[in-house]
């Protein structure tokens, strides 16, 4: 090939790369495929702590440290972990760190409650949103009660049944973070370290792989990454949703990133070739 | 065709295939002429004119990114009122129910708080250093103990964690020698490595360590991986360290370490493309599940 | 004067150092029932500075429609998109602000149909502008770059349930990536972050580190 040649297709326009993608997403989208995701042994450790939430009959605290931007890949993982609570009668407190995403959490939790019957107050509480951040998780861990006295459609706490023994984060059975924050951070270091509670993270791709030192150390207990581990967390309750469907225009975009990067150093070698053998 | 043209023409068939499509939904009935379904056309018109970037900066793209920053605000302003200022600071200490003590202490941060805001003044600026002192000196105290025992005490411990777990006693014998050998390869390796300078040599050399650890890896010898662990732990921090001169035996682990850094650069960067993916895939979702409604 | 001004704001912070390193180790009922009370405040006060992020934001795009800046008319779309938020907020379906708040209604719709498709749009539109650098910069130029490439390519498929299709040994991998040199990396770099946080901690306590308090 000519160097000329070489050359544009390594300057490729990035409006063609960008349809690309857009055509390989649309048409996995539209084609129907079965593409069944395995779960990991990391999905299924947040599993076994929903389990044994049903058999000791503890609170989760389920904690939705996202906004709008960070809902696509989060929701979904967000649902699935409530579907499972609700479907095994775990009694979940939900509550975020993000003060744009409380809208969110309110809409995830009174969507899945619909669907299998879950009473406000009986069987789940939405706190809302409080700042702080690393002195919200102390506070919360220090006295409960004194961070959150009101849900957030401003009733007293007491008043419910799930929340009116609720001393602190420690009688909690399982803190689950879904975090694109360092909110998820914040937690383990402030919180489950000091109040001793068992804690999860769903964390965004970005974060995910800085999740993976403290799951060896036990100091966090089961992980889902990205929308794949909520595809993989779908799977295993047996409700494939959004994010199972999400995995067929996931993986057709991946793979075709994968072939543009191949097929860019193939060009770059060729490339590089065609000008050493020019100049000599 | 000149180029603003063809924008202009690119943008106006932009528009008519939002505000087309939204008259066909509501005319075909697909979508409900109501609050929702305005709702769902809007946030389609927002989703496609924040596409149009993708093309070229562009008017409607600004437009729509400028509501947004304006409506976030608006709606955290509101949050902060109902979540905190009024259950947290003016009720209990201006309209505490009946029955409960008026919270005296919710004077100071009320009166911090206020400090704080005088940040934007030129005059009396200083006094936001008091609530700016407190919340930096604080901070900073609680952060100590628990960074360090976060990151430090607990990290440490598993990195020197046990490296035989096996019970059956062969099993155990036989690890501990395949681990010996690959520690003594990758030491000698490493001091060979340092008194010579030629990087194929230095690669050849490191073919075997690796053809080793992919052994144990895939026999799943369990000792390997707290090797490997240990070994790119340490390797990293030398790379880190510079307050040591980069030479000799510590130039190579820290060219090693170098090689792990990358390893890992690569592998969170396959997690954050992935991650950028799943977003467009949930926008995709929404056009053409929720607007168009062309899937189940 | 001037100690109100330099001396008060370091004393305030090395007092509240203090008492923040040592305040999760006395176990005493007076002592906890402090931590509460301060963690409390620092909340509040962490509300306080959003107040003070917001008034900036606000000011200068009102400075902006003020001089007729070039583009000021997007500043008045980000005004009114604030206001008719910010009054239907405070409105809060005619309870106004001193009641609870209205789980339903407005706002809720304002959320729904403006904010989430907006923040959702706009960090998806990085997606495409991720594919293009991957193809444009993503090159085997050295061998280190080469290994980095390597491990993006089988995270990317491993990670993705058509890598399982392709071969069960490919998430195997892609797993021990992420599980052992991935992880040791992570955990160098931590434990670097960490003694900076105490060193940083240290030094703002000590009054070594003082630029958080502003320019003078």
């Amino acid at each position: 090939m000519k160097r000329q040649t070489l050359n544009r297709l390594l300057d490729l326009d990035r409006r063609w790369i960008f349809l690309f993608v857009l055509v390989a997403a649309i048409f996995a989208r539209l084609v129907d495929f079965d593409l069944p995701s395995r779960p990991k042994r990391i999905v299924k450790d947040v599993y076994d702590q929903i389990e044994l939430l049903h058999e000791s009959g503890e609170v989760l605290l389920l904690s939705m440290d996202y906004d709008p931007a960070g809902k696509p890949e989060l929701e979904p993982m967000s649902r699935a972990v409530l579907r499972h609570a609700f479907m095994r009668d775990v009694k979940v407190v939900g509550m975020t760190h993000n003060p744009h995403g409380q809208n969110l959490g309110q809409t995830v939790l009174e969507e899945t409650a619909a669907e299998f019957g879950s009473k406000y107050g009986e069987d789940y509480v939405y706190l809302g949103y409080k700042a702080g951040f690393a002195t919200l998780v102390i506070n919360m861990g220090q006295d409960f009660y004194d961070a959150f006295p009101l849900d957030f459609k401003g009733v007293d706490l007491k008043s419910y049944p799930i929340t009116k023994d609720i001393g602190s984060l420690s009688d909690f059975g399982y803190v689950f973070s879904v975090a694109s924050t360092a909110a998820w951070e914040v937690w383990m270091v402030f919180g489950s370290e000091k109040y001793r509670f068992k804690y999860g993270v769903g964390a965004t791709g970005v974060m995910a792989p800085d999740v993976y030192p403290f799951l060896q150390t036990g100091q966090i207990k089961g992980l889902l990454g990205g929308l794949v581990g909520a595809a993989e967390y779908e799977t295993l309750i047996d409700r494939p949703d959004r994010a199972a469907v999400g995995m067929r225009p996931q993986s057709a975009i991946h793979v075709l990133l994968v072939l543009l990067v191949l097929f860019g150093n193939v060009i770059f070698f060729l490339e590089r070739r065609a000008r050493r053998s020019g100049r000599a | 065709m000149n180029e603003h043209l063809r924008d202009r023409i690119l943008f106006a068939a932009l528009a008519t295939l939002i505000l087309g499509s939204n008259a066909w939904l509501l005319i075909s009935g697909r979508l409900p002429a109501d609050w929702t379904g305005f709702g769902i056309m809007l946030a389609a018109a927002i989703t496609l004119s924040m596409y149009s970037f993708l093309y070229k900066d562009n008017v409607l793209f600004k437009l729509v990114e400028h509501l947004y920053i304006g409506v976030a605000a608006g709606y955290v302003t509101t949050v902060y009122w109902f979540n905190i200022f009024w259950p947290d600071l003016i009720k209990p200490l201006f309209f505490p129910d009946p029955g409960v003590p008026r919270r005296w202490l919710r004077l100071v941060p009320l009166l911090m708080g206020i400090a704080l805001l005088f940040r934007v003044s030129r005059r009396f600026g200083w006094m936001s250093r008091i609530s700016f002192a407190f919340i930096m000196g604080f901070y900073s105290g609680i952060a100590i103990p628990n960074y360090i025992e976060t990151y430090m005490i607990e990290q440490l411990h598993f990195t020197v964690g046990p490296l035989f777990v096996s019970a059956d006693p062969v099993h155990l014998w036989l690890e501990g020698a395949f681990l010996a050998a690959v520690l003594g390869y990758m030491i000698l390796d490493w001091l060979w490595l340092s008194l010579i300078n030629k990087p194929w040599l230095n690669a050849l050399a490191l073919l075997p360590a690796a053809v080793l650890l992919f052994i144990g890896i895939f026999w799943h010898i369990p000792g390997v991986s707290s090797v490997v662990v240990l070994f790119g732990v340490l390797t990293v921090l030398v790379y880190f360290f510079f307050s040591v001169e980069q030479k000799g035996p510590v130039a190579t682990a820290s060219k090693l370490g170098v090689n792990f850094l990358m390893v890992s650069f690569g592998a969170s960067f396959g997690y954050t493309i992935m991650a950028r993916m799943s977003l467009l895939v949930g926008r995709l979702e929404f056009l053409l599940r929720d607007w168009l409604g062309v899937l189940q | 004067m001037i100690f109100l001004k330099r001396q008060l704001p370091l004393m305030i912070a090395f007092v509240f150092g203090m008492i923040g390193i040592m305040i999760g180790y006395v176990p005493h009922q007076s002592m906890e029932d402090m931590y509460t009370e301060l963690v409390g405040w620092d909340r509040l006060l962490a509300a306080f500075a959003l107040l003070l992020g917001m008034y900036s934001l606000l000011r200068m795009h009102f400075k902006r429609i003020e001089r007729r800046d070039s583009g000021f008319g997007y500043s008045i779309v980000l005004w009114t998109g604030f206001l008719i938020t910010f009054l239907v907020g405070i409105y809060n379906e005619g309870d106004w602000i001193f009641a609870q708040r209205a789980s339903h209604g407005m706002l809720n719709w304002i959320y729904d149909y403006i904010f989430k498709p907006a923040g959702a749009t706009m960090f998806s539109v990085l997606a495409f502008f991720i594919a293009s650098a991957a193809y444009r910069t993503f090159r085997a130029r050295t061998g280190s770059a080469a290994l980095l490439l390597v491990a993006a390519l089988v995270v990317m498929v491993g990670q993705v349930p058509i890598g399982d299709m392709i071969s069960p040994k490919l998430p195997e991998l892609s797993t021990w990536l992420m599980e052992i040199p991935n992880a040791a990396v992570k955990r160098g770099i931590f434990l670097g972050v960490a003694l900076g946080v105490v060193a940083t901690s240290l030094r703002i306590i000590f009054g070594v580190e003082r630029a958080y308090l502003g320019g003078e």
